[in-house]
């Protein structure tokens, strides 16, 4: 891509001056608490999720260098994709070394796992 | 299909296979992988109407948007932009008839950002620009009925070329016609697959256009609203964009 820098300058009044979803610091990413669904399921591994338990929620570097945000259970597993409103200040957290868990709110049996991702 | 929870509530969004073309030569892709045209598509339905990304105008009238933007970009911080233009308006130098004198000290004068002390780059020849721009303001009454016409319009302005036209048209008429292919953009274009590296943005501003508008029409998105939410996301998330380039040919 030939002339396509110089940066950019605009901005929105609603995020003028500062990160639009606020900051990464670490008061910021401790009080971080989001209900979202797990999407993407991997069944062999959510049909054996229980109620309460805690997934461990990481960056997902694929092939080709793509990346996801996902839970994975105690062995490590990957039981499917996360994609919440706060996606752009979780994945700041975690890149400043912030670890967040999703727990599971209810019975997975058959329908969406909901989870609410906070702090470890 | 994405899924969300929504006041209360599971919601859902049906989108088309990764592998389906949304057009010629540029797949859906997954939507839980970052930059993929589904992965935007659906982070515009997942953030909602109520997103603070879509909060875009600087401005309160065509003359102050076109201020505003005119003072920014060019490689400055997008705050060091706002900063100098919220100066211009409370010196009440945005009439047209302030000397030019004025509006160059007040560019020239350090600003306080934050806790820190800057200095607007180019204060000569932004503030021969800005008085040119309100004086023509004055002179010529803008084609306000058409965000074509008002941004080809913007296009004889000293200092305004497509993306800084588009996005004064974009901020003040909320236009789906008009594409501002600043770098996040462009970065999110060539991620996308729907722009090329041999694009050339000062050769092909219009072309490239016309393909991220079929892009949003496409995929039943408002463009006004699509750009600001991958603005908002590419300018954060700048490592892994960094990381996501060096894949791309």
């Amino acid at each position: 891509m030939s002339g396509s820098g110089g940066g950019s300058g605009r901005i929105g009044v609603g995020g003028a001056g500062s990160a639009v979803e606020g900051g990464s610091s670490p008061d910021d990413c401790g009080s971080l608490v989001v209900e979202t669904t797990l999407n993407s399921p991997v069944s062999a591994v959510v049909a054996s999720l229980k109620k309460g338990e805690k997934l461990l929620v990481e960056i997902h570097i694929g092939a080709g260098g793509v990346n996801s945000l996902v839970a994975k259970n105690a062995a490590g597993q990957t039981a499917g994709s996360l994609t919440p409103p706060s996606l752009i200040k979780i994945l700041k957290c975690i890149e400043n070394g912030f670890q967040y868990v999703a727990v599971v709110l209810n019975d997975a049996a058959g329908g969406v796992v909901r989870v609410r991702i906070q702090g470890q | 299909m994405v899924t969300t929870w929504r006041d209360g509530e599971i919601d859902h969004l049906q989108l088309p296979e990764a592998d389906v073309e949304i057009l010629p030569g540029v797949r859906w892709g997954k939507f839980d992988e970052f930059f993929t045209p589904a992965f935007w598509v659906s982070r515009s339905w997942i953030d909602g109407e109520n997103s603070p990304h879509l909060d875009y105008s600087i401005g309160r009238s065509l003359r102050e948007e076109i201020a505003a933007c005119l003072l920014g970009g060019h490689g400055m911080p997008a705050e060091v932009g706002v900063a100098a233009f919220h100066r211009m308006r409370d010196r009440g130098l945005l009439n047209g008839t302030s000397p030019l004198n004025e509006i160059e000290n007040a560019l020239t004068e350090p600003m306080i950002i934050g806790k820190r002390q800057v200095r607007y780059r180019y204060p000569h020849t932004k503030s021969r620009f800005l008085a040119a721009a309100m004086q023509k303001l004055n002179a010529e009454p803008a084609p306000i009925h058409s965000p074509l016409e008002l941004r080809s319009w913007l296009l004889t302005f000293s200092g305004i070329g497509p993306k800084t036209a588009s996005w004064i048209t974009r901020n003040t008429m909320h236009s789906d016609d008009v594409a501002i292919l600043d770098i996040h953009i462009i970065r999110a274009g060539l991620l996308m697959g729907l722009f090329s590296p041999k694009h050339s943005i000062q050769r092909d501003y219009f072309d490239m256009e016309t393909q991220l508008v079929a892009f949003a029409r496409a995929a039943g998105v408002s463009l006004s609203r699509f750009d600001s939410i991958i603005w908002c996301y590419m300018r954060q998330m700048n490592q892994m964009v960094t990381n996501a380039l060096a894949t791309v040919a």
